[in-house]
Parts: C-alpha cells; structure tokens; sequence
C-alpha cells in the first residue's frame, strides 16, 4: 500500500511520517513507501507517476479549494482512497456529499487522531488485496 | 318653549358631554414625530451588535493577555533546554544521552507545570491543551527512554508530540484568522465601531 501525504506544513508531515510508520511497524504492515509533496504542482506530477493507493491531503491545500479539486483527482485515479485531514469539523459533511467518506478531525487530541489514523489504516489493509 | 322642553335638552346636552368627556381617547395624534415601532426595533438590533463586538473585544484581549504570558514561558524553556537537547540527538554514547534524557525529563516537566498555572481563557482552550498534550508526550517519551522503552514505543510517543505540537499551531492560526476576519468585518460594517476600537 503506497501513501502519498500532501501537506504544507513541514511539522506535521513529521509528525505524520512518524505515525504512520510506527503504525507500520506495529500494526498495518501492509504499508509500503510512505511519500510526501507541500506544493500544488509536485502533488499532481507525484499522483501521476506513482499511482499512489492512499492520498492523505490536508483540507486547505490546494489554495482553499480543495473540495473541488478532490472529484477531480477522483476521477483521474478512482483505485486511490483518498483521506482528508481538517480542522474544520463542518467540512466532514460537505466531503461526504461528493463522496469521500475518510475524513480525520486535526486538532483534537493527539490520543484521538493516532486512533483515528489507526483505523483507517486497518480499513485500507483490508480493501489493498481486492485492489490488488 | 315650555320650561319641560328646555330642562329636557340641557339634560340631553349634560349627557352628550358626560360621555365624551368618559371615551377612550386615541393618542397617536400626540406620538413625538418619527417615534415609531422601526427606530426602537433599530435600537434594540444596535444594543446586540454592541454586545457581539464587546465580546469580541473581550475576546482579543484575552487571547494577548494569554499570549503575553504563554509565549514567554515557552521561549524561555526553548532557551534552556536547546543545548541539552541538542546533546541528546547528537550523542552516540547511550549513557550520556541517558543523562540528556533524565534532565530533559526534569525540564519539560518544570516547563508543563508553568503552562499548568496559566489561566487559559475559552477562546485558547483548545490550542492551550493541545500545548499542554503535546509537552505531556514529550516528558513521558524522555521517561520511557530513560526506561530503555522499545524503539517502536518512543517513536508513537514522539509522533503524538508533534501531532499535538502541530495541531497547537494550526489552532494558534485559526485564532488569528478569525480575529482577522472579525477586524474586517468592523472596519467594512460600521466605522464608529472602527473608531471605538481604535
């Protein structure tokens, strides 16, 4: 399972490197490369050649507007799962209505984000032998 | 005319009299010009937007009188544990990074203790305990590893650090940008309210 991050922020793409490879290391080995892009333009060269089988990208990184471009990138790869990380918990509903369903809530406790990363995870080990 | 006649009108007079003197009387006549029903539901509207902008008023002072007390203490524990931190990393000697841990431990937990002591208003609540979560794991990693805890264990520890940690700015970037918007939306509505605040 190959995991691109699109994140701006260099501290949390730390700080995610390191959850989900621990993660890794513990219970989802099923992890391959974990990838990562902070600009707009390397996330679509990345998405093209490598395919990636997640795409975590924070709510606000396609400038505010990527709500829109997520169908998009649906479309273009509709084997990728793609995860969305916001602070905004009114977004969830919003993602849900052009169909994507994984959304984490940032900013709640660490305890419950690492929960929540945990879990969707588990869920993509299960669906990665059907996708391939 | 017959004096029954005459007694009989004036009676009728005295009746007619009587009884507009007891008739509701109707006052709008006397309403003071332009005091209508729409200026008082105006004034009433204005009364709440002055409590919305008090409190946000309130609200930015809180968060920089939090701000001038938070911020300090943070830099200060910065200034004090760089180096030590910086010796921790850079050893390759598992007693001397030992001995880093052990004093680090002791320092994020001094620091934890400072932070616990400031009265975070409801506007930072959430930023001040996603600070105070994020120096938790911080001081539980420098335990674990003094305990000689499994490389995947301090590696969670430290990642829930920098989740908290990140998520403290995110929180500290949203207040701004909502003090932000809220300081346009005075300027664009109402300029007294721009003058009041300045």
């Amino acid at each position: 399972m190959k995991i691109l991050l699109a994140e701006k922020s260099k501290n949390l793409i730390s700080a995610l490197m390191l959850v989900i490879t621990t993660i890794k290391d513990t219970a989802v080995k099923e992890i391959g490369p974990i990838l990562h892009v902070d600009k707009v333009s390397s996330l679509y060269k990345e998405l093209k050649k490598e395919k990636p089988d997640v795409l975590i990208i924070n709510g606000g990184f396609v400038d505010h507007k990527t709500r829109e471009a997520v169908p998009v990138m649906q479309e273009l790869y509709p084997a990728m799962t793609i995860l969305i990380l916001s602070m905004d918990p009114k977004l969830e509903k919003k993602y849900l209505e052009i169909g994507i369903e994984d959304f984490i809530l940032k900013g709640n406790s660490a305890e419950d984000f690492y929960a929540s990363m945990l879990g969707f995870l588990k869920k993509e080990q299960k669906r990665s032998p059907i996708r391939n | 005319m017959k004096p029954f006649i005459k007694v009989l009108i004036l009676v009728f007079v005295c009746i007619l009299v009587l009884l507009m003197g007891c008739s509701k009387k109707d006052y709008s006549q006397y309403k003071e010009p332009g005091f209508n029903q729409d200026i008082i539901k105006v004034k009433s509207l204005n009364v709440e937007q002055q409590t919305t902008f008090t409190e946000f008023k309130d609200e930015m002072e809180e968060f920089k009188s939090f701000s001038d007390e938070f911020f300090p203490i943070w830099s200060e524990h910065i200034n004090k544990t760089s180096s030590t931190l910086d010796d921790f990393n850079s050893s390759t000697i598992l007693e001397e990074k030992f001995i880093c841990s052990d004093a680090l431990e002791k320092r994020y937990s001094e620091f934890l203790s400072q932070l616990e002591n400031i009265k975070a208003p409801a506007i930072t609540k959430k930023a001040y305990e996603l600070a105070l979560e994020s120096v938790s794991y911080r001081i539980l990693f420098f335990k674990k590893f003094n305990q000689n805890a499994p490389v995947n264990e301090l590696s969670k520890l430290e990642g829930m650090a920098y989740i908290a940690e990140a998520g403290f700015w995110d929180e500290i970037n949203n207040l701004y940008r909502y003090f932000d918007e809220g300081m346009a939306r005075l300027h664009t509505s109402d300029d007294d309210k721009y003058i009041v605040f300045n």
